[in-house]
């Protein structure tokens, strides 16, 4: 009788917990449906689509798609020896990396450190850094745009008595040295808030023992935040690698379609190849043959660079 | 106290999720009693007054009149946008039997919008009387013999081919605008005296009496005393230059106007007759450069099929164009401080010029379209609550024709024009209605609607009540009096006619889509990747040590490169049988 008792509630039980999961299946099918479609369709399905665009090319007369096996990523490969605005292109994207990886990184994670041990002045960083993620890319453009094209020459005027001040946004020399400074004004509050929060964690006790042996606040940064922070520092330094080459600046919010040529990153180069006034579906399989190569290059990058982080990065312990 | 700012900015910012919500536009009040049409109006220069002037008269008129069961009259509804209606928009050109709009009043559509059958063909309606609005004439009878020509109206009816759209404005774009006051000011003196023949004497200049005849030759006309060619063009420069005056401004922002201005200077070579060879594929033309020797001529064959337009690239027009560009370009002294500026757009370029009539950096002339003025109001309105001089029907404007270069054969004055259609979805659930709406934008009622509230010709042959003309600015009665052409001196030429011949596309880049300019950077002798296509831009910014003959150089090199890439050997499939491209032929 009790055992008859004791099954009947542990059937019960057991019928339950299966509803109990039956639902929570329900649940998360429910959850995860619609995003799990979506990267399907707009993701691998794009990506699929793109990759098959790279051994095509469009005739212009009949307006259709043919199989054009490896011309367009040999055309491609001849043009990075031949095509100015694609050898232009390659070497601004790698000059913006490395900008933002060698001062936009470091000064990110010195200021989230400041603003962790709440130096003076640091919630006023917060809000410098912070604004250019809360107001409007157009606006901080256009903001970008006045004081480099009507501040600072009256600035230079008046100050300086340089009448003829260039126009720094349009010419060759500085153009694109300017859309590095706005890229890098712009883009600090990004990784700020991750810093802060990861830095928030690190452990009281740590930072406490090393003040007593009489750690210096950059030895403190060094041993103790920097290791708290790497695993997601690498994540972001990984990920960055992996946007390298498709990646740009803002010269399409600058320029619209009509950058100059020597401001061309890739992403640029590639996105007005195929949205915009000069696009033109002749182009699509142009594109996608620099999209394949870009991963063909980068996907050992990528993973050297992984190699690297996991390996040879600051640790906890 | 920290929290809730917090809470309160974030619920701030929250609220903007909603800026995209909303009421009808407009307040626009659906009545289902009634047929409802959905106009996409392109609300760029020309505004969205007179449209909506015009489908107010509309439902007016068939207030009474049944289109559905169940319903009496017709309700419009406009709304306005830009991009995301431009016709010339390829993304909008695939999506358009995915909108809701019945009708079009926009850019004209793309290739890529009426083969997929997105558009509906109105050759139907074209020589039906529009006897419904009390005319005789059909929207045929009205159309001027230069759109007809251009868009090649006779050929299409023939042949029984579509006519997607009827035109509603026509403008002209990439002329310099200028201020009639300063120049027949007594201190400044800036137009050409009659029998002028050295320009550096002072004697030669005039202010209101006395001028040349212009380009048109004919004294009493709206070009008296402006300059003709590149001596007398630069010698007003000089001359502003010097009296203290900036000769001139235009938009940084947005290089389309200056570009129409390079393209005026080519069409002003001669007659635009080399630009329409790209749209007539067929035939031969010869370019004489204006003088005896005839060393320096130019003919060029067309074979017929299309795919030699490369042929068309090293017009020695586009040489001398470029001359006259290089050198303004090059010399900082012709354009104000904020011509070139990203920031500088058309609007902004518009109010320096007109705000400059009260600082000490007074501005001579503004490059634009003529649809200016219109965009400008504000700017108008503005200036004259302080001042009613400065109101648009005080202030004198005039519009500048573009120079023909001395090296060509002009015989006319060509305007670049740009027209915008008016066009039908094939989604359109009240098509009889839509096609009534269309005939409509074709009488003279609202030819007068449009002239009236936009100071822009309308591109038919219709009469202008007093009331009409006498609400013109100056600037609007010159453009009115270009439009008419009664003189016979004038040349119109639009950009888009390529759109409705067959085989359009095989003018591709080096065609009329780029204005011509298309040219090779770098050094890269066979490339096809490597090109701009602005000039003014180049040399100003790009190429400070290379020349105009370099820029045209580059242009017959990728025309050549893109054939031999694209068409060369490639075997047409066509009905009347297997065709191969031949090979490109050598420079001549």
């Amino acid at each position: 009788m009790v055992n008859m008792n004791s099954m009947r509630s542990k059937t019960k039980k057991i019928s339950t917990m299966k509803t109990k999961r039956k639902s929570e299946i329900i649940f998360l099918a429910c959850l995860f449906t619609i995003p799990i479609i979506h990267k399907l369709i707009f993701y691998f399905g794009s990506n699929f689509t793109s990759f098959g665009l790279a051994f095509q090319r469009y005739d212009s007369i009949t307006h259709n798609y043919y199989f054009d096996g490896f011309n367009q990523i040999k055309t491609v490969i001849a043009d990075l020896s031949t095509s100015l605005t694609l050898r232009q292109s390659l070497r601004n994207t790698v000059i913006l990396y490395f900008v933002h990886l060698l001062i936009s990184t470091p000064i990110s994670l010195f200021c989230s450190y400041f603003v962790v041990k709440k130096v003076p002045g640091a919630g006023a960083l917060k809000v410098i850094f912070f604004l250019p993620s809360i107001v409007s890319g157009v606006v901080m453009v256009l903001v970008f745009k006045y004081f480099c094209e009507y501040a600072i020459p009256s600035i230079a005027a008046d100050v300086f008595n340089v009448q003829k001040f260039p126009l720094i946004l349009q010419e060759r020399g500085t153009a694109f040295i300017m859309m590095i400074v706005y890229s890098l004004w712009a883009g600090f509050a990004g990784g700020i808030v991750l810093y802060v929060g990861t830095m928030s964690k690190t452990p009281e006790g740590c930072i406490e023992a090393a003040q007593i042996d009489g750690v210096s606040v950059f030895g403190e940064f060094w041993h103790i935040t920097l290791p708290t922070v790497w695993p997601m520092l690498s994540v972001f330094l990984i990920t960055g690698v992996v946007g390298m080459f498709t990646g740009g600046g803002p010269e399409y919010t600058f320029y619209g379609d009509t950058a100059p040529t020597y401001c061309y990153t890739m992403g640029y180069f590639l996105f007005t190849r195929v949205i915009g006034k000069n696009a033109s579906p002749a182009m699509y399989p142009y594109a996608a043959a620099v999209g394949v190569l870009v991963t063909i290059v980068s996907m050992p990058l990528t993973f050297g660079v992984k190699w690297l982080t996991e390996h040879c990065g600051p640790r906890e312990d | 106290m920290k929290r809730f700012c917090c809470l309160l900015i974030a619920l701030i910012l929250a609220m903007t999720i909603f800026a995209g919500c909303g009421g009808a536009e407009d307040g626009f009040v659906r009545d289902d009693t009634k047929t409802q049409l959905l106009i996409g109006n392109y609300n760029g220069g020309y505004g969205t007054k007179w449209i909506r002037a015009a489908a107010a008269k509309f439902e007016e008129k068939f207030a009474n009149r049944s289109f559905e069961e169940g319903k009496m009259g017709v309700q419009i509804q406009v709304q306005d946008g830009k991009d995301e209606i431009d016709g010339s928009n390829y993304n909008f050109a695939i999506d358009i039997n995915n909108r809701p709009h019945d009708i079009y009043i926009s850019k004209e559509p793309r290739s890529e919008a009426t083969d997929q059958g997105y558009v509906v063909d109105l050759s139907d309606i074209l020589k039906e009387p529009l006897t419904e609005f009390g005319e005789n004439k059909s929207i045929y009878d009205k159309m001027t013999d230069w759109y007809k020509e251009n868009y090649f109206i006779d050929y299409l009816l023939e042949k029984g081919k579509p006519v997607y759209t009827i035109p509603y404005s026509s403008a002209y774009f990439g002329n310099f605008s200028y201020d009639i006051d300063l120049f027949e000011n007594s201190d400044y003196q800036f137009f050409i005296k009659d029998g002028a023949t050295n320009l550096n004497d002072n004697n030669s200049w005039t202010g209101a009496d006395n001028k040349s005849a212009g380009r048109d030759g004919i004294k009493g006309t709206y070009d008296d005393g402006l300059p003709t060619n590149e001596t007398e063009f630069f010698a007003l420069l000089n001359r502003m230059y010097v009296k203290g005056i900036i000769p001139a401004t235009f938009t940084g922002t947005y290089e389309a106007y200056h570009q129409a201005w390079a393209i005026n200077l080519w069409l002003n070579s001669d007659d635009g007759a080399g630009f329409s060879m790209g749209t007539t594929k067929t035939g031969s033309y010869t370019w004489t450069c204006g003088t005896e020797d005839t060393s320096d001529d130019w003919t060029v064959e067309l074979d017929g099929t299309g795919y030699d337009w490369y042929k068309l690239a090293d017009h020695p027009g586009k040489l001398e164009a470029l001359k006259v560009i290089e050198q303004f370009v090059k010399n900082e002294n012709y354009y104000s401080g904020g011509a070139f500026k990203t920031s500088q757009t058309q609007v902004g370029a518009q109010t320096e010029y007109l705000l400059s009539v009260s600082t000490s950096n007074r501005i001579g002339m503004l490059l634009e379209g003529t649809w200016w003025e219109n965009e400008a109001q504000e700017t108008f309105d503005r200036m004259a609550s302080d001042n009613p001089a400065y109101s648009r029907q005080n202030r004198r404007i005039g519009l500048m024709p573009t120079i023909a270069v001395k090296k060509g054969n002009a015989q006319k004055t060509t305007f670049l024009t740009a027209v915008q259609g008016a066009y039908i979805n094939a989604n359109t659930k009240h098509l009889d209605v839509a096609k009534l709406f269309i005939k409509y934008l074709a009488t003279d009622e609202v030819a007068n609607i449009f002239v009236s509230n936009t100071n822009t010709p309308y591109p038919y042959n219709v009469e202008y009540t007093q009331e009409t003309l006498d609400s013109l600015s100056n600037f609007g009665k010159q453009l009115i009096e270009i439009s008419q052409n009664k003189n016979g001196k004038y040349n119109f030429i639009t950009e888009n006619s390529s759109y409705y011949i067959e085989g359009r596309t095989r003018l591709g880049d080096i065609g009329k889509t780029s204005g011509g300019y298309s040219t090779l950077v770098g050094d890269s002798p066979r490339s096809t990747t490597e090109t701009t296509k602005y000039p003014v831009t180049w040399f100003k910014f790009e190429a400070h040590y290379l020349t105009a003959q370099d820029y045209f150089d580059g242009i017959w090199q990728l025309a050549y490169n893109l054939y031999d890439r694209d068409f060369a050997g490639k075997i047409i499939h066509d009905v009347a049988g297997d065709y191969e491209i031949p090979a490109r032929e050598s420079r001549g």
